[in-house]
């Protein structure tokens, strides 16, 4: 999956910036912006951020909470469906727990 | 009789683990993917590669492990799936419905990863509160006894969900650090009490465990387990190796079916699965363990065994029973199928990059170096299961055969467009060609070459080698699209790079002129690593570096850096850090550091900081521009590049 930024919560450090190792981000506006053709899913540009505004793993995966194969519902997790907006960090799996 | 079962009768005869009856000696062995559901659901994605593995001819396919404890403790990985209640049973159904319908044997692993584990939670649980050594992994927090026997019951109920969900075989991961191994070592098992002490106390978690679900699945299911036979962490007080055989005979006392052997933990400071170890350099384990064994308990290895013909000459002297294949398939699922239709030569070849590694410990989904395909395996654009042909055929005109160019010709001419590929010098591959000189296993590179090589052949591109293009003929021809994949060359703009004693990188690996003793390499990058590794092995010489940052390579994998960086210190190569180039001259080159100008003294100064060559991408408009010749990265971005383009030609 290719990393997503949160542009109403990056303030364009430029961290991540330096840190992509093919180095294909840059700042649109004051922004992060990701070559996507380029990006290789390494995820670096997510840990690096300090104010976690890159997102790598979206609520299931982009897919609906309920999933058909399921008989038994799933359980609720905190941010589910929309997946333009990301997931806080913590549980369902945005990453280490920090 | 198929080319394949003449060729390796032992590795396609069948084979049997307890009471199942397995149609050949190649499993597929459990690896994580990180494809699933952050809670521990399985994922459409995890079925379809799952199903691909099946798919492709192997006689056992392992799934990855599923933590066994419902709080979390057991899921070292964020897209782990669970087992850990009934309510995950009907997906993990899905991926033993979608082996069987290959006419596989569906294997499932039950895994907790203990001192690596917890991810989601703010704790890791192990048998001591031993420190990490990879700065990622947190110190755990003791278990109890009632913890102890919570976590061996969580296993033996996982076994009963096992079964329930279709399987033929469980199989326990006791290997690289995970909570089984924990508790054997020596290293990370300090307890005093039952579970702890002599070598049968601290064996005493996993044969609980294998006999538990012994008792709960009968007496005909296979249980497989998974052992270290060598934990390669002798200089932190691990097992020694007559202890580690002693576990592994008790784990068969205990009812296990099947021993997968395995050597080093995540800790140990010894190559074990990176290209600089040796194919087959680990079977002289499974020998071992073979010996030690009763006859009708099989021994099966994965490591390093790339190609059949390892595995076959240790089953046909009585070494192994069967072939575990993971990164390899990984690489290409159809290994097992194009081995046995006699077509080796179009197996997709894994390089041992480890950037499958390097993602899951990102928290990234699994990634392939030469198979953009992997977890797009249900997605037809990926063309995993064959390209869709196309309407209207191209022309099709790529410059540079290169890693790249060879791929996206490769794909276009499956596609049905014709293709035709120039090159400059007279021979394929661009510099992994040239990076094949390099030591420690990297001829192994030829192999991706060879394989795009003969790829690009049976999709029928004409190569056309000893070929300048210039920009002229690129702004007359007549091919409706032109793809530049012309890749980087070392250069430089010092004052004095023009001069006699500056050489490129690329010519000294190639061979083609000998540098002087005292050398200077110029770069930051892998390919400044790269170059000194082999000058080291190939002559003695005074070689100094001078690069950015505190240490080169910011771009190599982390499972190979730590390795590179110890062979520099022991060949005594000398670093310049944080330091940038200013002049050249013939005595050498003057330096600007962080604590002033320095200059350093050299016969030969060696280029090694890749620049971009795409001057022919300006001679017209509408072309594209793929590979190093954008922005020179790693091999993987070639592949990629040129898998990405060839899908939208």
């Amino acid at each position: 999956m290719i990393p997503k930024v949160d542009v109403f919560k990056c303030d364009g450090c430029g961290i991540c910036v330096k840190r992509c190792p093919p180095q294909v981000m840059g700042l649109v506006q004051n922004r992060a912006v990701i070559l996507v053709d380029l990006c290789e899913e390494c995820g670096i540009c997510h840990e690096v951020c300090p104010i976690h505004a890159i997102h790598f793993r979206l609520p299931n995966q982009g897919v609906a909470a309920m999933h058909e194969s399921y008989t038994v519902p799933r359980q609720a997790t905190p941010n589910p469906g929309n997946w333009t907006v990301g997931v806080p960090l913590g549980r369902d799996g945005a990453g280490h727990y920090k | 009789m198929k080319p394949g079962e003449k060729k390796y009768p032992h590795v396609f005869s069948p084979g049997k683990i307890g009471k199942m009856e397995v149609k050949n000696r190649i499993k597929y062995a459990s690896t994580e993917t990180n494809f699933n559901y952050g809670d521990g659901y399985v994922s459409d994605k995890e079925v379809a590669y799952m199903e691909a593995q099946a798919r492709g001819g192997s006689g056992m396919v392992t799934t990855q492990g599923a933590y066994t404890d419902p709080h979390g403790e057991g899921q070292g990985y964020v897209g782990m799936m669970s087992i850990a209640d009934d309510r995950f049973i009907p997906g993990l159904r899905r991926i033993s419905d979608a082996i069987h319908k290959h006419g596989a044997k569906a294997v499932l692993q039950l895994m907790h990863c203990g001192r690596v584990g917890g991810i989601n939670i703010d704790y890791t649980v192990g048998p001591s509160v031993v420190k990490q050594r990879i700065p990622r992994f947190r110190e755990p927090v003791e278990m109890s006894r009632e913890d102890i026997e919570r976590s061996i019951d969580e296993h033996v109920k996982g076994a009963r969900r096992c079964i329930e969900s279709g399987f033929d075989a469980v199989e326990i991961s006791g290997i690289v650090g995970y909570l089984l191994s924990n508790f054997i070592s020596s290293y990370t098992n300090l307890r005093s009490d039952e579970y702890g002490g002599d070598i049968k106390g601290r064996a005493k978690f996993m044969t609980d465990i294998v006999s538990g679900i012994r008792g709960e699945v009968g007496p005909d299911y296979p249980i497989i387990i998974r052992l270290c036979a060598d934990e390669l962490l002798q200089d932190r007080g691990g097992n020694k190796e007559e202890e580690s055989l002693e576990v592994i005979k008790l784990a068969e006392a205990a009812g296990a079916d099947c021993l997968s052997v395995t050597a080093g933990w995540q800790e140990s400071a010894v190559s074990v699965i990176s290209r600089d170890c040796r194919m087959g350099s680990w079977l002289y384990l499974a020998k071992r363990v073979r010996e030690a064994l009763k006859p009708e308990t099989a021994v099966s290895m994965a490591y390093r065994l790339f190609l059949a013909e390892y595995p076959e000459r240790a089953i046909a002297a009585g070494e192994l029973d069967f072939w575990e294949a993971c990164r390899p398939m990984i690489a290409d699922p159809n290994l097992p199928n194009k081995i046995l239709e006699g077509r080796e030569d179009e197996i997709i070849p894994c390089m041992a990059c480890n950037i499958c590694l390097a993602r899951l410990f990102r928290d990234a989904e699994l990634n392939c170096m030469v198979r953009p395909s992997l977890g797009h395996e249900s997605e037809a654009e990926y063309g995993f299961y064959g390209f869709p042909k196309t309407s209207h055929s191209k022309k099709i005109w790529i410059i540079g055969a290169g890693v790249a160019g060879m791929q996206a010709g490769a794909i276009a001419a499956e596609k049905g467009h014709r293709v035709t590929i120039s090159e400059k010098s007279d021979k394929l591959g661009g510099q992994l060609a040239i990076a094949s000189n390099g030591p420690w296993g990297d001829n192994e590179f030829m192999r991706l070459v060879n394989y795009l090589k003969l790829r690009c052949e049976n999709a029928g591109v004409e190569f056309e080698t000893g070929k300048t293009v210039t920009a002229e003929e690129i702004k007359e021809s007549t091919a409706d699209e032109i793809v530049v994949a012309t890749g980087a060359i070392p250069t430089s703009e010092l004052p004095g790079a023009d001069g006699d004693s500056v050489v490129s990188c690329l010519d000294v690996i190639d061979g083609k002129l000998k540098p002087g003793k005292n050398i200077v390499i110029l770069g930051s990058g892998g390919v400044a690593i790269a170059t000194a590794l082999y000058l080291l092995e190939n002559g003695e010489y005074n070689i100094t570096i001078v690069h950015l940052g505190r240490k080169p390579g910011p771009d190599v994998n982390p499972s190979y850096i730590w390795r590179y960086m110890s062979k520099l210190k022991e060949g005594k190569v000398a670093r310049v850090a944080f330091a940038r180039p200013e002049k050249i001259t013939d005595k050498g080159v003057q330096v600007k550091t962080a604590d002033g100008d320095k200059f350093v003294e050299a016969d030969t100064v060696i280029l090694a900081q890749m620049h971009p060559v795409n001057d022919l991408f300006k001679a017209r408009k509408g072309i594209s521009l793929i590979g190093d010749a954008i922005i020179p990265r790693r091999g993987n971005s070639a592949v990629l590049d040129g898998y990405k383009l060839g899908m939208r030609l």
